[in-house]
């Protein structure tokens, strides 16, 4: 064998097939569990939808269900003790906490992976995506905006004390207390976004606010609706106005 | 909800009175569920999931979600549902008529 031939055509693979960085590696990990978990989980609602009998039903939700959440919260648990404390763990300890509501012992497997979370990612802009784990708990909420580096964690945790203060809607009795705080986001934290771990991407914190003063103002029973101009389902142009003079029922529906 | 919306559309087709859908589906699946529930009645099509510009102007967080309106456009019932959502209407439409319009 000729080593100054062997050389270089190593070197020329190794150049050709760039190897996967850490941060690739995981992220390919973490794409793969969600995919096989979405699988399982369709194939769950597929079959609970076949089913006609209701107690066989109610057994493949009692049975089926906490069995896939389990297998799946165990994948993402070893993944994040795996990749502790680089942004990946964000992602899998939140799928933990999503998936231990529905799996036998996941309770104290949320408490874990939400110290964890506080503890390690605090000042990560994926933080972001796990604030609302605490929008129940004012204390946590206000040590979260005070102490995150994170504008995106801050403006956040801000939302959901505002959230909580404000309870279901907004009313004569709570706009008072409620409207400081919600000028404060919108002024100093109007641009970051409300994203869920799903992905699902609810728009900025100054349109979120918006919208609820908006529904405050001119959804309230008494009140004339807001204009609705749009597309029907064949793609013909209308408005709710061409509808005056009937009593009306809209109704927000999905199929599902 | 469809078998209840279909009657209450078919019971008051000859009054002055409309239901109208803002729906938040992908259009391919909305038009299955069409013709699957044959459903008459008309939507708003919301750009195809739940943060269309429609529902997030109406703040909407929960579906269904339910308004009902009087003949001059004034928001009179909310989140009425099955029995409810037609009582709520027919006081409207009666209330309609003893005004004489």
């Amino acid at each position: 064998m000729n080593l100054r031939i062997m050389l270089p055509i190593s070197l020329l693979a190794t150049l050709l097939v760039p190897p996967l960085s850490a941060e690739d590696d995981v992220a390919t990990q973490l794409e793969q569990i969600k995919k096989s978990y979405d699988k399982a989980y369709q194939e769950f609602l597929s079959d609970y939808r076949a089913e006609r009998d209701a107690t066989k039903k109610r057994e493949i939700v009692s049975t089926r269900l906490p069995a896939i959440s389990k297998e799946y919260l165990d994948k993402y648990q070893e993944l994040a003790d795996k990749h502790a404390k680089t942004p990946a763990a964000v992602e899998a300890l939140a799928m933990v906490c999503q998936l231990g509501g529905r799996a036998p012992g996941g309770r104290a497997l949320i408490e874990k992976a939400k110290e964890r979370l506080l503890a390690d990612h605090l000042n990560e802009k994926g933080f972001a995506k796990v604030v609302s784990l605490w929008s129940r708990d004012d204390e946590m909420l206000a040590k979260i905006a005070k102490e995150s580096t994170s504008r995106d964690v801050q403006g956040l945790a801000l939302y959901f004390q505002m959230s909580k203060a404000k309870g279901r809607q907004l009313t004569e009795k709570n706009i008072a207390e409620v409207k400081p705080l919600m000028k404060r986001i919108t002024d100093e934290f109007g641009d970051v976004r409300m994203v869920y771990t799903s992905g699902r991407d609810r728009g900025t914190l100054a349109e979120l606010i918006d919208n609820e003063l908006f529904a405050f103002e001119n959804l309230r029973i008494g009140k004339v609706a807001p204009e609705i101009t749009g597309e029907d389902l064949d793609g013909v142009n209308f408005k709710l106005s061409d509808y005056r003079g009937k009593v009306v029922v809209i109704d927000f529906w999905g199929d599902w | 909800m469809y078998p209840h919306e279909r009657s209450l559309v078919k019971k008051l087709a000859n009054e002055p009175f409309v239901l109208l859908g803002v729906n938040s589906d992908p259009k391919e699946k909305v038009l299955v569920a069409l013709e699957r529930e044959n459903i008459t009645w008309r939507s708003f099509w919301d750009g195809g999931n739940t943060s269309g510009p429609i529902a997030s102007r109406w703040n909407v967080r929960g579906w269904p979600t339910i308004y009902v309106l009087d003949q001059k456009g004034v928001i009179r019932y909310k989140n009425v549902r099955g029995k409810a959502m037609d009582k709520a209407v027919d006081a409207l439409l009666a209330e309609a008529s003893s005004n004489g319009s």
